[in-house]
C-alpha cells in the first residue's frame, strides 16, 4: 500500500487527487490519534482532534515545503492541536510530580511485570504512561516507539535538543518509579 | 551508565508493548467526508468581480480615446470653464461656530497622547485576536 514515498501522496494530493490523501491518513491515523489521547486522555476528544488535525493538514498542505518529513509535520499539527485541546478547556490534566530519581531493580520490576496478563500489563503500562508530562509523553512515544531521531522530535515539540535529551532522561526515570508504585503492590498481593 | 542502558531497553520494551491506540473503525471516512464537504462549501462561494473584463476594456478604451482627444485637440475650445464666482466662501467664515473655542495646550497634548495610545492598543489588540483565531 505505502510502496511509494510520502512525497509522491503530496503532490498527488496537491493535484487535487482526496484519495491520495486517504493513504496519508491511513498511514499516520494511529500516531497521530495515540499522540492526541496521551495528551487530552479522552478516546472521543483524541478521536475528534485527530480528524481535525488531518482536515487541517489537508487544507494547508499546500504551505508543506517539504523541509522536514511530513511525519514531522504532521505530528506537530496533532501535538499543537491537542495541547490547545486541554487549554481551551482548561482542564486541569493530573500529572505526578516525581522528583526521586529511580533507583530501584528494572530487572525485578520487568520480571514482575511479565507476570501479569497481558491485558492488565497493557493497561498498567498506558495509566502510568498517562501520568507523566504531555511533552514527556510525547518524547517517550516518538524516541522509543516511532524510533524518531531525537532532532526531529526536537521539531515536533519545538525544544532544543539538550532540552530533548533532559526531558527523556527524565521521563523515563518518572515512567519506571510510576510503575514500580503500581505494580509491585500488585504483585505483593498476587504471592 | 549500565542502569542508563538498562532503563533506555526497559522504555523500549514499555513503549513498544503498549503500542499505538486504534481510532474508530470509520476514521478515514470521516475525515474524508468532512474534507468533500469543506471543499463543497468553498467552492459554492464563487467570487466575482464587480467590474467584468468586458466593463475594463469599455473604461480603458473610453479613457484612452478621451486622453488622445484631448491632446490632440486644443482644449482651449473644448472645455469651457465658466467662471465661478468664489466670493460666497468669505461669508461662510462669519459663521465660524469653533472661533470662541479655545483649547488649552495640555489638553492638546493629552488628547494626542490619547490618540496615539489608542492606536497602539489597537495594533495589539488586533495581534491578540488574529493569535486566538488561528489556533
Amino acid at each position: 500500500m505505502s510502496s511509494k514515498p510520502d512525497s509522491y501522496y503530496i503532490s498527488q494530493t496537491l493535484n487535487g487527487n482526496v484519495n491520495a490523501f486517504a493513504f496519508l491518513i491511513e498511514k499516520y491515523k494511529h500516531m497521530v490519534f495515540t499522540l492526541s489521547i496521551r495528551i487530552v486522555k479522552n478516546r472521543e476528544e483524541a478521536e475528534e482532534i485527530s480528524q481535525d488535525v488531518f482536515v487541517k493538514a489537508y487544507t494547508n498542505i499546500k504551505g508543506f515545503k517539504g523541509d522536514s518529513k511530513f511525519s514531522t509535520w504532521i505530528y506537530k499539527i496533532a501535538y499543537y492541536a491537542s495541547l490547545d485541546a486541554i487549554k481551551k478547556s482548561k482542564r486541569q490534566v493530573n500529572t505526578e510530580s516525581i522528583d526521586e530519581i529511580y533507583e530501584g531493580d528494572l530487572g525485578v520490576l520487568q520480571n514482575a511485570l511479565s507476570y501479569l496478563e497481558e491485558q492488565e500489563r497493557k493497561s498498567i503500562i498506558k495509566k502510568s504512561l498517562l501520568k507523566l508530562n504531555e511533552d514527556e509523553q510525547v518524547i517517550l512515544t516518538l524516541y522509543y516507539f516511532e524510533e524518531m531521531p531525537l532532532k526531529e522530535i526536537s521539531e515536533v515539540v519545538n525544544l532544543s535538543l539538550d532540552n530533548i535529551k533532559v526531558k527523556l532522561f527524565r521521563a523515563r526515570k518518572k515512567l519506571a518509579t510510576i510503575l514500580e508504585h503500581v505494580v509491585e503492590p500488585k504483585t505483593i498481593n498476587l504471592k | 551508565m549500565k542502569q542508563d542502558k538498562n532503563i533506555d531497553d526497559f522504555s523500549k520494551y514499555l513503549l513498544k508493548d503498549v503500542g499505538l491506540e486504534k481510532p474508530s473503525a470509520n476514521f478515514v471516512t470521516n475525515v474524508i467526508n468532512t474534507i468533500n464537504f469543506e471543499e463543497n462549501k468553498v467552492s459554492k462561494v464563487v467570487y466575482k468581480p464587480i467590474i467584468s473584463k468586458l466593463g475594463w476594456i469599455f473604461i480603458a478604451t473610453s479613457f484612452i480615446g478621451l486622453m488622445i482627444f484631448l491632446t490632440i485637440s486644443n482644449t482651449e475650445s473644448v472645455i469651457q470653464v465658466p467662471a465661478i464666482d468664489l466670493s460666497f466662501l468669505n461669508k461662510l467664515k462669519a459663521i465660524n461656530i469653533f472661533e470662541n473655542i479655545k483649547l488649552s495646550k495640555i489638553f492638546t497634548f493629552s488628547f494626542i497622547l490619547f490618540s496615539v495610545l489608542v492606536l497602539v492598543q489597537l495594533h495589539f489588540i488586533k495581534k491578540y485576536f488574529n493569535k486566538n483565531t488561528l489556533l
